[in-house]
């Protein structure tokens, strides 16, 4: 039971609880800065895989993500663990079904930079320039474009353009005698209606602004603009070239001018709002363009007087963010509780793209914790490993792919010491450690914090932490008789080294040109505990050697091919020649020798319970491993087995008033009924939703057992020693 | 005298005159659950608001605005604000319900117009 405070124990078991959960998720999986990281020479810092499938990477830590908080629209949460028999391996999964009203977890199909408002205004002789500009919609980017005329160089300058009281960012400017153009652009804009604010240092007497504003929707929020350029008139014509590296980006021009006596003309192409500003004949001329985009851009005016025309373009970027949440393997943390008090149940990955829900507008992400995440995992190297425990086995699978010791905590006496390991490449780390601990009869879990831990098969809690009786208890149902078995056979074939004999012969002669090498790879039947370096000197009959020769036929003899290098891994070895000669020659010959690792021994063991076969017919469960090392042990293991599953009703399933604490292998005390006595929690489901918290687990009857420790039981006590 | 005001991207207005009853609502996030023992216990989550209000008749133009708030949630996909002073409520972002346009007479006076809010969030999209 996680550990929690009095105030969570007192809700937990009163009348009226209020429920409090947090869902937590990484959708773009980047690293909290503030968490140191360990990384190792070929880890991609901020890359997109959690785990990367071979040993030479590293787990990325999922303590280490930057968690956001969706409790907000969280509609339900599920969360089953479940200790799974007979590996004792226990593995979760969690449903998280959210709210996706304004489609927040659709999957985007990023579409193009479109319009959708634009306004203006004008004044003079004053130093401020407001009007009101509505910006709505996603991902959106306002421009802002200003022309100002003073009456003598040098034009006036700006101080600030602000949107609803936020500086907007400075683009480009251009001069041209008496008039300077701006453009200034913001990212997400507030939406709904806002004031633009423009303020220059123009003399009161002398200063005209114009200003045209308009807003943009699917732009890029991470790096709205791209290429930016000016120009002033040459010609009655004014034009820029924008570099455009997505033909799905937008080009943005804002072109301005004295006088009014005739128009900016936007080139074809584009879509202009002109807008000018006729009194008395003179005034200012402006004018805000955009045009689909697509490699070298250009955008520009013309018209038919010269009057001090000058622009400046932008490329908008669009937004080809791919929705972060819409990708799987996104990194999720779900905690439960009451009142203000929650504790963690689950830390996983979602495991696809969520499931989303047009009819309902909801989105559901379903995800499995890290350790079964890891289970699909292959490892790149083939594995022998000698006498080595289960521990010290997973404890080397571990590291093998990455894990740091901080991450697991393995329990240091685990009871099957296993001669030879072996474990082929390409294999997945659940169909390895699978076998392993069900040889183990331990247990081997992620726990709610993110901590993998495995104990032997005797560190069970003994003390039960809460009581289940009718006062507390919704429902039960007795696990029907399929869980039961009385009747175990156990085959084990034991793993041993066999003498040196011979593994390999080449199959015929190999050349190797002048001045060249040759890499012979040997890939054995078995996997090898050693293999002797092959040598052309004379050698006893039981050992590795190479014949060279200068004929294909092997009949005149050579020295000049030499043996580079012998490498030998588990299951293959690398041969390495190199012919330092001025003619092509052979490797004649070529055995070698060595230690294979083969079946030594078969261990059968069988085991029943007369009573339970007479009472539910034969339920019969078959152990073939590699790992059990002796007949003893076998037998144990049997007994353990029959003891435990021989009964029906041993497990029951029990609707209760939920404690989030609780956790796989509580011991629990039941009374229920003709249920009393201690079980051991094998099975949680934790559901949250509809206002209403549910808690089902799977209560196994355990038989509380205090196995003799060295040094620490008492001699002829209680204790009992270990089967 | 009990008003409410209503606001959304486009602006605020104040709802017509209000009719009595005036209804407010406590909507309670809870369930009772039977333990074997036949006593119960109580789960809960929150408690949020309701309030409904029926207008006997309303002008075309008036049940005009007040449709308008009611379909630009779908437009804007935002929740409306609303203010009622007198109850201590400002600013509440509410769904809003509105009952069939039922047109008694040619000048388009629609009788019967029942409005619900309904407390909630104002989720933050992108």
């Amino acid at each position: 039971m996680q550990p929690t405070s009095a105030l969570f124990k007192e809700i937990a078991d009163g009348p009226v609880r209020k429920l409090a959960w947090q869902v937590r998720a990484s959708f773009t999986k980047k690293f909290d800065d503030d968490i140191e990281f360990f990384t190792l020479d070929d880890s991609l810092l901020d890359g997109s895989d959690v785990l990367a499938p071979t040993s030479s990477s590293v787990i990325q830590l999922w303590d280490k993500y930057e968690y956001e908080d969706i409790t907000d629209r969280v509609i339900s949460v599920e969360m089953e663990t479940e200790q799974t028999e007979p590996y004792s391996i226990v593995r979760a999964m969690a449903d998280v079904t959210v709210n996706n009203f304004d489609g927040y977890f659709t999957p985007k199909t990023s579409p193009n930079i479109a319009s959708n408002n634009i306004t203006s205004a004008f004044n003079s002789y004053t130093n401020t320039l407001s009007w009101s500009h509505s910006c709505s919609g996603k991902n959106r980017y306002l421009v802002v474009g200003v022309v100002i005329l003073g009456d003598s160089p040098p034009p006036h300058d700006l101080v600030s353009v602000t949107y609803d009281g936020l500086d907007m960012t400075y683009i480009g400017d251009e001069t041209n005698a008496g008039v300077r153009v701006f453009l200034y652009g913001l990212v997400a804009p507030p939406k709904g209606s806002n004031t633009i604010v423009v303020t220059h240092d123009g003399t009161l007497t002398t200063s005209w602004c114009l200003g045209i504003a308009q807003s943009f929707v699917n732009v890029s929020q991470s790096q709205p603009t791209g290429d930016t350029a000016t120009a002033d008139d040459t010609d009655n014509a004014m034009s820029v070239s924008l570099d455009v590296p997505d033909n799905n980006s937008l080009a943005v021009s804002f072109g301005g001018k004295y006088n009014t006596d005739d128009l900016l003309v936007g080139n074809a192409g584009q879509t202009n709002t002109i807008e000018d500003t006729v009194a008395s004949g003179w005034g200012l001329v402006g004018a805000m363009s955009y045009k689909p985009a697509s490699d070298d851009t250009t955008m520009g005016y013309t018209y038919s007087d010269s009057n001090d025309g000058c622009m400046v373009g932008v490329v908008l970027n669009r937004y080809t963010e791919a929705g972060d949440f819409a990708l799987p393997r996104r990194p999720f943390r779900v905690l439960m509780g009451f009142g203000s008090e929650v504790v963690p149940l689950f830390v996983g990955l979602s495991t696809r793209t969520p499931e989303i829900n047009k009819n309902s507008r909801t989105a559901k992400f379903h995800c499995i914790d890290f350790l079964t995440y890891m289970f699909e995992q292959k490892i790149d190297n083939t594995l022998l490993l000698q006498d080595y425990s289960t521990g010290e086995i997973l404890e080397y699978l571990f590291d093998h792919i990455g894990l740091l010791p901080s991450q697991y905590e393995i329990d240091p006496t685990s009871f099957n010491r296993i001669s030879y390991f072996y474990a082929e490449k390409g294999r997945t780390l659940g169909e390895i450690i699978r076998p392993l601990m069900e040889a183990e009869q331990g247990a081997l879990w992620l726990n709610e914090v993110g901590v993998i831990r495995f104990q032997n098969r005797q560190s069970y809690p003994t003390i039960p932490v809460h009581e289940f009786d009718e006062a507390n208890t919704i429902d039960y149902d007795v696990s029907d008789e399929s869980d039961v078995i009385n009747y175990v056979e156990i085959i084990s074939k034991v793993l041993g080294v066999q003498p040196s004999q011979n593994l390999y012969q080449i199959a015929g002669p190999r050349s190797i040109p002048a001045g060249q090498s040759l890499d012979i790879w040997i890939d054995f039947a078995d996997p090898v505990t050693g293999a002797d370096s092959p040598s052309d000197e004379l050698v006893p009959i039981e050992a590795s050697y190479f014949i060279q020769t200068q004929d294909e036929a092997g009949t005149v003899p050579s020295t000049d091919i030499s043996l580079d290098s012998v490498s030998i891994f588990s299951k293959s070895m690398l041969v390495q020649f190199t012919n330092s000669g001025s003619s092509t020659r052979y490797v004649y010959d070529l055995v070698i020798w060595g230690t294979p690792v083969r079946v030594t021994d078969e261990i059968r063991v069988e085991d029943q319970d007369a009573a339970s076969i007479e009472a539910f017919e034969q339920r019969a469960y078959r152990l073939e491993t590699n790992y059990i090392q002796d007949r003893e042990d076998a037998v144990s293991k049997a007994a353990i087995l029959i003891r435990d599953y021989k009964d029906y009703g041993d497990s029951v399933t029990l609707d209760v008033k939920g404690r989030p604490d609780l956790q796989i292998r509580d011991i629990i005390t039941l009374n229920v009924d003709g249920y009393v006595g201690d079980y051991v929690i094998t099975k949680i489901y934790n559901g949250m939703g509809n206002n209403r918290y549910i808690q089902r687990v799977r209560a196994t009857e355990k038989d509380i057992t205090e196995y003799f420790i060295l040094d620490e039981s008492l001699l002829d006590g209680s204790d009992l020693l270990a089967p | 005298m009990y008003a409410i005001s209503i606001t959304d991207d486009t602006g605020t207005v104040t709802l017509p005159l209000l009719n009595v009853p005036l209804v407010q609502q406590v909507l309670e996030g809870a369930v009772d659950i039977t333990t074997l023992d036949m006593n119960i216990y109580t789960d809960f989550t929150n408690q949020k608001r309701m309030w409904s209000h029926k207008w006997a008749y309303m002008s075309e133009s008036d049940f005009t605005v007040l449709k308008g708030y009611f379909d630009r949630q779908f437009s804007l996909m935002r929740y409306p604000l609303i203010t009622i002073t007198d109850l201590g409520v400002t600013d509440i972002a509410v769904r809003m319900t509105l009952n069939p346009q039922n047109i008694i007479d040619h000048c388009g006076t629609v009788e019967n117009v029942q409005v619900t809010f309904r407390e909630t969030n104002q989720l933050e999209g992108s």
